[in-house]
């Protein structure tokens, strides 16, 4: 690519100005042709229709033929939509085709050669990203609708597993450092068991730690700050009582639960924005579903099976 | 000098004629509903307090302010098809697939945090958002360009063709073809490449009491005249956001650019509240901390002020290097010596060659010293930074500093499209970056925003060690046995990030205290080895440094460097009273904190080991694994706290 032709023309020539015009235009008109072509292509009304020979194995079974009948009609859209001439991929899948036979110096050259070979259909490579590129092409073609509050609901309800809160919990702590403590950690945590056995009110003075916990604050987040198996420990601990000692890398924890909140499922406020889009993309999937069956509408498909 | 004097007119001609030079890759009309006219009490427009961890003394989030996707030119030309809600699921614990792909569009290679963020900015290259969405979308306005075309045809040519305006200097930036002004600017494909970053923060963003999940929308200003890095990315405090991002060739000045979010955002009554944080100063060879303006004029105290509002932090660690401080330049302090990139230029960076000198004046340390300088000068200091490192992930991975796991940088270095390269999975020198960490009182966007202002935030280069640092002049000698530390530490001083004035001549004394990073079963956290505090302040006029140890030290832990696991004993927790020791309470000064690890392997030392490369035997370093070769084999993780400044 010329440097000359990617830069701003620093006082653009009536040349220049003319030639970008020009360029625009062409590239308006080269895409209302491609979008003609695929939307009459999808439109059932304004049908053309095509005769499509699928190749399959002898031994294939109904869904594997159906595949081969999608795949092969998603790679004749991207043909007639002009993307197996232009498709980056595609181009250079050709040239390495063809450049152990034939010189390949004149891109467009070969691009028309293996055009000419049906090398877009043949090479499994090419073919592949042909079907990609429909396939992304034809999903994005759903129509966006308004998804309500009651609709969300139900989506929830339908999949609570995915929309589960997980339970949290407001505790309070006392800390032995083992770092301070050394050899006397064991022997301290067990004194302190036993003090807030006898007078759980009567708190002695623990270590520091730089963390104050947050508020209400569920398992992972424990295991996160504290080490794997705290969190669970914090969540199994006795309403309103001090708890066994719990150890972790940094000592030694007494922990007194003030509020637990059990799992729960979301609420609509809370997951609305997330159902959304669960639900767009199955919309997606479903729009691509229908246009496929349009699409097959089109096309008069004749199975060769390959022995 | 490299700044240039000229500017753009636009900006002295009114809202009017500005649209008109508007040349952003970027977007929409030109009018004034540029500007979202987002009423002030939108609900969405959040209150502190919302959240059911809502924690009156604070607690740690990690996260990554500085993430590339799809949409950015240089990551999406590299092969990279990570969407930006993709990088948010990522974010969230999901596995994603990344590059390279087969021609089917199949991911080869999938990645999963091992344990999900707190919060993420996406921060796309503002520069070219409308060339990449309509180069890539059939039936765009510039899809059917010979430009597109070689955008599709050859990523590798249009990679350096269309990074080289980005180079230009200041005044002659320009959008290339197809997004010339007469073509019309990319403006509708930029403007839907914008409208998906907003739609996808807002869809990832947790706004239930939950407080899962916090997204920040955002870009990133690409600056980078003579491939100098002056790149800042730009976080919003909310949705309410400009209609278009502001990119390097819409205003070549961070100067400019700092205008228009005054314009668009913080200057208009709809609760739009922005913030911009430079990176990579170790590129920039000089020109990240000049301490000129765009005219070339020493800057002044209505400068200084401004940037300090804009710009409270800066990005001290990421995939391209660590900016903290120059090795042998300032003070003894040999663990310095941290994942310093052998280049000073974003050119030699990408394509490697000969190492270039660095220069001193292109790392934070440098900067914080320079502003003590200023202040005692201006009476402001323009370089009050605190402190956040991030991943700069071009591969749409936020979060994946994992050493033993690293997929490469995907946006300079190795193209990582079609195929994986044999050997290394990118240039040694780049790294898998870092987190950010805030300390705020929940999990949402008007904490962790509030927490970047006021600089109560710190960088790691990857482990989730929690650090915290209280500055002041009554705090406790025992505060490390105070269970009431933390409570005390807001009563009777500062955290990281505050200030501190004089105080009856006392000097000032810090209490920091860290705790390790747990990490997962499967991947256990190190143990640490010190805990260190930078101070710097001015001596004769000029900034002077010093490094004390204020708990643990030096120890003999290492690594095995036949299996990487760690040899030696280290500290769950550290915690140290430092009083400093030769406090002048006329001169101004800072300090902050360095925290570090017992050794442990460098990324490049776990692939080294598993294909069984020996630098001594010369046939078991196959192509690719050069690298293994000439980076060290094993490093020191850490975090950096922002500064507490002394300001008498």
């Amino acid at each position: 690519m010329e440097l000359a032709h990617l830069v701003r023309p620093v006082n653009g020539s009536i040349r220049a100005r003319a030639f970008a015009v020009g360029k625009i235009l062409a590239g308006f008109f080269a895409i209302g042709l491609a979008l003609f072509g695929v939307r009459r292509a999808l439109a059932p009304g304004t049908v053309t229709r095509h005769a499509l020979v699928v190749h399959v194995d002898a031994s294939s079974r109904d869904a594997e033929i159906a595949r081969a009948i999608d795949d092969a009609i998603l790679v004749d859209l991207a043909t007639r939509a002009g993307w197996a001439r232009s498709d980056a991929v595609v181009r250079e899948r050709i040239r390495k085709s063809l450049e152990a036979v034939e010189d390949v110096s004149d891109a467009e050259r070969t691009i028309e050669r293996g055009l000419a070979m049906d090398l877009p259909r043949t090479d499994p490579v090419a073919r592949a990203r042909l079907v990609s590129v429909a396939r992304a092409s034809v999903a994005q073609r759903a129509p966006e609708r308004a998804i309500d509050d009651v609709e969300i609901a139900a989506f929830i309800d339908a999949h609570r597993e995915a929309f589960e809160v997980p339970g949290r919990v407001r505790f309070e702590q006392i800390f032995l450092s083992r770092s301070r403590r050394g050899d006397r950690l064991e022997r301290d945590a067990l004194e302190l068991a036993a003090r807030l056995r006898d007078a759980p009110d009567e708190i002695a003075a623990s270590d520091a730690t730089p963390l104050s916990f947050p508020g209400l604050v569920d398992e992972a987040r424990l295991d996160a700050l504290v080490g794997a198996s705290f969190g669970a420990a914090v969540m199994r601990s006795p309403l309103g009582a001090w708890s066994a000692p719990i150890a972790s890398p940094f000592g030694v924890h007494f922990v007194r639960v003030r509020e637990l909140e059990a799992r729960r499922t979301s609420t609509v406020d809370e997951a609305r924005a997330r159902a959304i889009s669960v639900i767009r993309e199955a919309d997606r999937a479903a729009a691509f579903d229908r246009e496929m069956v349009a699409l097959r509408a089109t096309y008069d498909v004749a199975i060769e099976r390959r022995p | 000098m490299l700044r240039t004097t000229a500017r753009s007119v636009a900006l002295l001609l009114g809202s009017s004629l500005l649209c008109i030079s508007l040349l952003g890759a970027s977007l929409v009309a030109c009018t004034d509903e540029r500007i979202n006219p987002a009423p002030i009490d939108d609900p969405r427009l959040e209150k502190l307090g919302r959240c059911k961890d809502f924690n009156p003394e604070k607690t740690p989030f990690f996260g990554d302010l500085h993430v590339h996707t799809s949409l950015s030119l240089d990551a999406n030309l590299q092969g990279n098809r990570v969407t930006v809600a993709d990088a948010y699921r990522f974010a969230r614990g999901e596995e994603i697939g990344v590059q390279p792909h087969a021609p089917d569009g199949t991911a080869m290679r999938t990645a999963k945090l091992s344990r999900p963020l707190d919060f993420v900015a996406i921060t796309d290259h503002a520069e070219y958002l409308g060339l990449v969405y309509g180069c890539r979308v059939p039936g765009s306005a510039e899809y059917d360009s010979p430009a597109c075309a070689g955008y599709r045809d050859k990523p590798d040519g249009a990679f350096f063709s269309f990074n080289l305006p980005l180079a230009f200097n200041q005044d002659d930036a320009a959008l290339p073809s197809p997004c010339l002004e007469e073509e019309g600017g990319c403006k509708a494909s930029g403007g839907l490449a914008w409208k998906e970053v907003q739609d996808a923060a807002e869809a990832a963003y947790d706004r239930s009491a939950d407080c899962r999940f916090t997204s920040f929308v955002g870009y990133e200003w690409s600056g980078s005249p003579g491939t100098l890095n002056l790149h800042r990315n730009v976080v919003f405090r909310n949705h309410v956001v400009p209609t278009h991002p502001t990119g390097y060739f819409d205003e070549g000045q961070e100067e400019g650019l700092w205008k228009r979010l005054d314009a668009d955002c913080l200057d208009r009554p709809n609760g739009c509240d922005v913030l911009t944080i430079p990176h990579n100063s170790n590129l920039s060879s000089g020109l990240m901390f000049e301490t000129v303006d765009k005219d070339g004029a020493p800057f002044d105290a209505a400068y200084a002020k401004k940037r300090a509002s804009l710009e409270p932090l800066v990005e001290i660690f990421q995939h391209k290097g660590d900016s903290e401080c120059l090795p042998g330049s300032t003070a003894s302090d040999e663990l310095c010596n941290f994942e310093k990139m052998p280049y000073a230029t974003l050119a030699s960076a990408t394509l490697g060659g000969d190492p270039d000198p660095l220069v001193e004046s292109d790392f934070v340390r440098h900067a914080l010293g320079r502003g003590l300088e200023l202040f005692s000068t201006l009476g402001a200091n323009p370089f009050m930074y605190g402190i956040i490192a991030s991943t700069d992930s071009h591969l749409g991975t936020p979060g994946a500093v994992e050493e033993d796991r690293f997929l490469g940088h995907g946006g300079a270095g190795l193209t990582v499209r079609d195929a994986l390269p044999p050997g290394l999975p990118d240039r040694p020198w780049f790294n898998p970056g870092g987190l950010a960490v805030l300390w705020a009182e929940e999990n949402s966007r008007e904490a962790l925003f509030e927490a970047m202002r006021r600089r109560e935030a710190y960088g790691t280069s990857g482990p989730r060690i929690v650090l915290r640092v209280f500055g002041g002049f009554d705090l406790e000698e025992a505060a490390c046995t105070s269970p009431t530390l933390v409570a005390d530490g807001y009563a009777k001083g500062v955290p990281m990030g505050g200030t501190l004035a004089p105080h009856d001549g006392k000097p000032v004394r810090l209490v920091v205290s860290a705790l390790r990073d747990v990490g997962t079963p499967e991947h256990p956290g190190g143990a640490l080895q010190r805990v260190q505090i930078i101070k710097g302040h001015l001596e004769g006029g000029a900034a002077r440094f010093d490094v004390f140890d204020v708990a643990g030290g030096p120890n003999d832990a290492s690594v095995d460097p036949l299996t990487c696991e760690p040899v030696g004993e280290g500290a769950d927790s550290l915690c140290g009273v430092w009083t400093d020791p030769a406090f002048d309470p006329a001169s101004p000064a800072f300090y902050y904190v360095r925290v570090l690890e017992n050794p442990s392997c460098r990324w490049q030392a776990y692939q080294c080991l598993a294909a069984q490369v020996d630098c001594a035997v010369p046939a078991s370093i196959t192509e690719g694994f050069e690298g293994c070769c000439t980076q060290p084999f094993e490093q020191q993780e850490r975090a950096w706290s922002s500064p507490i400044w002394y300001v008498p």
